[in-house]
């Protein structure tokens, strides 16, 4: 049978609540949602967290998935929305005490230099931390999921024209990081 | 050519989404600049790490991990309460405390000398000062109530602005006190 017939299949089984067909479904697309999530947030720890919710949430919203459009942006677009909500969130819980605690126990800065040194995967993670949530997304959207300037529209909901801007910026942020981490290299033999 | 165009076409460079009129203006401005021949330079190198990014492992289990936490009926899901409606909370006490302190600030400059006598007259047996206080807190306790029903049927945006409002208001208000109170 053919993956996508096959998916359709599972998508109306998933419908009729038979939870075994969605897990099929899980198993196919894991790996996009979990990288998606990844690359948004940073760390392995909430991207799985994310991960699971995202598929909740297709869960949940199953019924208002039209049928015969494509699964995996319908699924993309979720779990996007998440991540900028998460991190979102992330932003304002510096108003709750527990994590101001949190932050003051823990020296927040210090790694950035260790980062350098490891591999270059951890160099773009790094890189990408530091772009606003909304620019890191496109990037992501454009670069692992090789999507066209309009499937990133559909995905986000935002204009070509937003698109293409946001991707240029998000380029000229992370090319300005990336000299000022290899200003920061050059330097360092001489600062010990 | 400006600069700041060569930038835009370059990112659309390396999209492959430039026509060969474009890139060839580009290329042209890039001969005559060194600013941007340096920026195209660190744009390429961004764009080969981006593209090197390897896909990363999915932990083990997570089909099961989302199986189980699967409702029975798909109607059954209830979101969270979000973290922004714990977080208001925190704002609405830190804007409760403000108001507080500037109350207290309105209330101490409001007395001038000689005019304690009035300020601490009894009231039915309390002084001014304590009377003014309960109120205030009745007041701000009554807010910050409301503020959690407003925010909680609100999106996150507009808690900083509430906060801001309620703040002002509050400044106004202290405001008025000084200026009616007889000094």
């Amino acid at each position: 049978m053919d993956p996508v017939e096959e998916e359709q299949i599972w998508i109306l089984r998933s419908l009729q609540g038979d939870q075994q067909a969605f897990a099929q479904l899980v198993s196919r697309y894991q790996r996009q949602v979990y990288n998606l999530a990844y690359r948004m947030l940073g760390n392995a720890e909430d991207a799985e967290d994310a991960a699971q919710e995202a598929f909740l949430r297709a869960y949940v919203a199953l019924s208002t998935f039209q049928l015969g459009r494509k699964f995996s942006s319908w699924l993309l677009a979720i779990a996007s929305n998440l991540c900028v909500d998460l991190l979102r969130r992330r932003r304002y819980a510096w108003m709750s005490l527990e994590d101001i605690s949190f932050r003051l126990a823990s020296p927040a800065e210090e790694p950035a230099r260790d980062v350098l040194r490891q591999e270059q995967a951890g160099q773009i993670q790094h890189l990408l931390s530091r772009l606003p949530e909304k620019y890191r997304l496109v990037l992501i959207l454009r670069y692992w999921y090789d999507l066209s300037y309009e499937e990133i529209a559909t995905t986000t909901g935002l204009t070509l024209n937003t698109v293409k801007t946001r991707l240029h910026r998000a380029r000229n942020m992370l090319a300005r990081a990336l000299e000022e981490e290899e200003r920061q290299c050059a330097v360092e033999p001489l600062t010990g | 050519m400006r600069c700041r165009t060569a930038d835009r076409l370059m990112s659309l460079q390396l999209d492959h989404a430039l026509g060969v009129e474009e890139l060839a203006r580009l290329s042209r401005h890039l001969e005559q600049c060194a600013r941007c021949r340096a920026h195209w330079a660190s744009m390429q190198r961004a764009n080969r790490l981006l593209q090197q990014a390897p896909w990363l492992e999915v932990p083990a289990g997570l089909p099961a991990k989302v199986l189980q936490r699967l409702p029975a009926d798909r109607r059954a899901v209830v979101p969270a309460e979000p973290v922004w409606a714990r977080a208001s909370l925190v704002v609405m006490a830190a804007v409760a405390l403000l108001l507080v302190a500037l109350a207290g600030v309105g209330v101490l400059s409001g007395v001038a000398p000689g005019q304690s006598d009035w300020l601490l007259a009894q009231q039915g047996g309390r002084s001014v000062i304590v009377a003014v206080w309960e109120s205030v807190i009745l007041v701000l306790t009554a807010l910050a109530q409301v503020g959690r029903a407003v925010w909680q049927g609100l999106r996150w945006p507009w808690a900083p602005i509430l906060a801001l409002v309620v703040g002002g208001a509050a400044y106004l208000w202290r405001w008025l006190w000084r200026r009616s109170s007889p000094v």
